[in-house]
């Protein structure tokens, strides 16, 4: 088996190479650090079967943060294996750097050179570009698998014949002042390496070699310069001149544009948002859900006809399978639409331009432009997206974002809304929906306000991001995002979901000695249990012990709360609205006081558990103890906002609308006025120098 | 001394060298992006505030927060200074 490593510069493409060569589909976006741990998968090329290892992104071998440092690591320990060096044609100057590291590392490379435009930026000569680098190049396209063909027989080539063979030692290392004095104990072809590793003052490998760092003397940048140097040698012998550069056209400047961004960020999301949730993605849900209803009513009915009506088996497929599942399963179309629009906005290069124009408001809320990608990341799922903030560049930035990442309405929270608010709302069901979505991030932001100012502050970072060039997504990509959520949700709903409700079932009809609740009248183990913490809700007008158990079921996955409320609700047919009239009973188990219960439930159900694969996740991350206390905040933090929202929305509905707006803003005007008037006498007070002094002080000394 | 923060929106200029003073880790990272002495360099637009700057060097683009924009010390394109 040959053994290869696929390194490169951030957003080159590896993970959409590794995908194209092996079949899989791990995430990729037109961002960099998508890939934070190292991947592998085999594949077999003319009858040869090749192990290819993905790593996340580096600039050179030594490493400045932690998914740098685990693509560094994997190479040094594996300096035997083939390395195929993938670079991005339209920024390959700053990709050669790189491929210099790895040359004077002394690994077999192959430079695939990745050209993704169909315009090129620039023209290479391919073989004199191998030539003065004494390596094979090979120019590919990622995504075409068709262009890789050249790539596998470099690869077969290069394993089978000049592996071990003497590789050209590149001239402008010949020009450093190498000293091997100090590095008797390091393999012989290891040493070039190794000592222009110590001019450039690399700690890991000063610690290898046993020196203390602070004896070294300082070449970091006359390496850099040689490097670069013998760069523009090559740079001029084998391509022609690069005129384009992105970041400055006329789409920039509109998109950047300082009083527009905003609101053309906000345009997309509101388009997005309808798609997904009241359009297309409705309708394809609605005609899901029909199609899954006629399958499943004659099945219902053979079962009825099998064991009679009042059988707890046709009790338990009617519930837990019928209505639970269907409830969940009817809203694939909209997951996998807000899937695809993440991923557009994350492909297209959109989302760098976007971090970079909201740097400066984010970070006076202790958030950073790179923490954009993992929150809006958040909106899909929050168990992938806590993953990817792992690149963040100091601590407190990733716990803070970790923390804040669970605020964000998630996809498996949208059938929550849905259902129990669509069966109180009607057609007004789109403003709360807004509303609970934007309630989400206003939270995550006051929070990560707060946390700045207290717990966490961040530490000032060095904020480098790279710009990618904008990128169309092709049909194809569109098709592999789809059918990719489309698998997982499926999964997700069949494995994880059924047992959830499977248990719930049980936990919901059996009493605690094991009598079937419905036949013989008791009180199920659901109940007794939930009647205990039952009346901590009462203050936010949901009292009632289904819905409570609901929330308790949906600390596992939030799509349980809804296939709970469903089951809880004994819905006959299950053909008819899942939430029928049983909510506004008294008697039933998932009552709800009045309209502004549900908007306290809903903003409960938003805010106040991750679930708990984010947990698990999020403990690897940032520790058990920042986990603990996140929860414990997001407790808090969801009993308060949603006992606010109850009592809100409970003036709203005795008062009307317009009042309670009017003597809200009036409110807001005062609190702002007094604001003002305090921080205006502190500072006039404050001024030593002028009485005319307005708090400024300009021109007072 | 000028430094990028400061410098002319659009304007080509050429870095004279990276503050000796700055940190470690900073003039680590600018020089593997390309960013020696006597490379062309140019700032394209600031952020809303200003505390980031979208930069062109060497063909392409990246965006580097002022702090790590202080420490880079140009001169005028051409060698006059």
């Amino acid at each position: 088996m040959i053994n290869v490593n696929l390194v490169g510069n951030a957003n080159t493409g590896k993970t959409t190479l590794f995908n194209s060569l092996t079949g899989a589909h791990e995430h990729v976006g037109n961002w960099h650090g998508v890939t934070v741990e190292e991947k592998a998968k085999r594949y077999s090329f003319k009858g040869q079967e090749i192990n290819i290892v993905d790593l996340p992104g580096i600039y050179s071998l030594t490493s400045l943060s932690y998914e740098e440092k685990v693509a560094v690591d994997y190479i040094l320990k594996t300096p035997d294996r083939l390395v195929v060096n993938i670079c991005d044609a339209s920024n390959l100057q700053r990709n050669l750097y790189l491929t210099l590291g790895l040359l004077e590392l002394g690994v077999p490379v192959i430079l695939a050179v990745n050209q993704i435009d169909k315009k090129p930026i620039c023209k290479i000569d391919y073989s004199s570009l191998g030539k003065m680098l004494g390596i094979k190049v090979v120019p590919i396209n990622a995504r075409d698998k068709s262009t890789l063909g050249a790539l596998n027989d470099a690869i077969l080539e290069l394993e089978n014949g000049q592996k071990n063979s003497e590789r050209k030692v590149l001239p402008y290392i010949k020009s450093l002042n190498l000293d091997f004095s100090r590095l008797g104990k390091i393999e012989e072809k290891l040493k070039v390496f190794y000592a222009i590793k110590l001019l450039e003052k690399d700690e890991e490998i000063a610690k290898k070699v046993g020196i203390n760092i602070e004896n070294l003397s300082d070449h970091i940048e006359e390496v850099a310069r040689a490097r670069y140097d013998y760069i523009d040698k090559i740079f001029s012998s084998c391509m022609t001149k690069q005129t384009r550069v992105y970041g400055r056209s006329k789409f920039d400047k509109f998109v950047m544009n300082r009083f527009l961004a905003f609101p053309i960020f906000l345009l997309f999301l509101a388009i997005a948002f309808y798609l997904t949730f009241f359009s297309i993605g409705a309708w394809c849900s609605d005609g899901l859900s029909f199609l899954l209803d006629s399958a499943f009513k004659p099945l219902l009915s053979w079962l009825t006809g099998l064991f009679g009506q009042s059988s707890w088996i046709v009790s338990f497929f009617e519930t837990a399978i019928v209505g639970a599942l269907g409830s969940i399963l009817g809203f694939l179309p909209q997951v996998a639409l807000l899937f695809l629009f993440l991923s557009i906005l994350e492909d297209s290069g959109y989302l760098s331009r976007i971090a970079f124009v909201f740097e400066d408001i984010l970070s006076k809320v202790g958030l950073s432009g790179k923490s954009v990608y993992t929150l809006l990341m958040g909106f899909g799922c929050s168990t992938t997206a806590v993953l990817t903030a792992r690149n963040m560049e100091d601590k407190n930035s990733k716990i803070k974002t970790g923390l804040l990442t669970p605020y964000m309405s998630c996809s498996a929270k949208f059938p929550i809304y849905a259902v129990l608010g669509g069966a109180f709302f009607g057609a007004k069901n789109i403003f709360v929906i807004l509303g609970l979505y934007l309630l989400g991030v206003v939270v995550a932001i006051s929070l990560s306000f707060i946390l700045e100012k207290t717990l966490l502050k961040s530490k000032e970072q060095t904020f480098i991001l790279e710009f990618p060039p904008y990128r169309s997504m092709s049909f194809k990509r569109v098709l592999s995002v789809l059918w990719d959520n489309v698998k997982l949700f499926l999964i997700r709903v069949g494995t994880l979901i059924v047992s959830m409700n499977v248990i719930v079932w049980i936990l919901g009809n059996f009493s605690f000695t094991f009598s079937y609740v419905a036949s013989s009248g008791g009180a199920s183990m659901l109940e007794s249990l939930g009647k205990i913490l039952a009346p901590i809700f009462i203050p936010l007008g949901f009292g009632s012990w289904g819905l409570v158990s609901a929330l308790i079921a949906g600390l596992i996955a939030k799509e349980v709360i809804v296939s709970s409320i469903a089951m809880f609700n004994h819905v006959d047919e299950a053909s008819e609205s899942l939430i029928g009239d049983s909510v506004k009973d008294p008697t039933s188990a998932v009552y709800f006081t009045s309209p502004s219960a549900v908007i306290a439930y809903l903003v409960f159900s938003l805010l106040y558990f991750p679930c708990l694969a984010t947990a698990s996740v999020l403990s690897k991350e940032i520790g058990k103890k920042w986990t603990f206390i996140g929860i414990v905040i997001e407790l808090i933090v969801a009993y308060i906002v949603a006992m606010m929202a109850y009592n809100l929305a409970r003036l709203i509905e005795i008062f009307g609308f317009w009042k309670v707006f009017v003597v809200a803003i009036l409110i807001i005007i005062v609190l702002c006025s007094i604001c003002y008037l305090i921080k205006f006498l502190r500072k006039k007070k404050s001024c030593p120098y002028s009485s005319k002094c307005k708090g400024d002080c300009k021109g007072c000394k | 001394m000028l430094r990028l923060n400061s410098a002319k929106f659009g304007k080509l200029y050429e870095i004279d060298k990276i503050d000796p003073n700055a940190p470690m880790k900073i003039r680590r990272r600018l020089y593997d992006l390309g960013f020696t002495s006597g490379q062309k360099v140019t700032a394209v637009r600031k952020s809303l505030l200003g505390k980031a700057y979208l930069v062109e060097i060497r063909a392409y683009t990246l965006s580097l927060r002022s702090t790590v924009a202080e420490a880079i010390i140009l001169k005028e394109s051409g060698g006059a200074k």
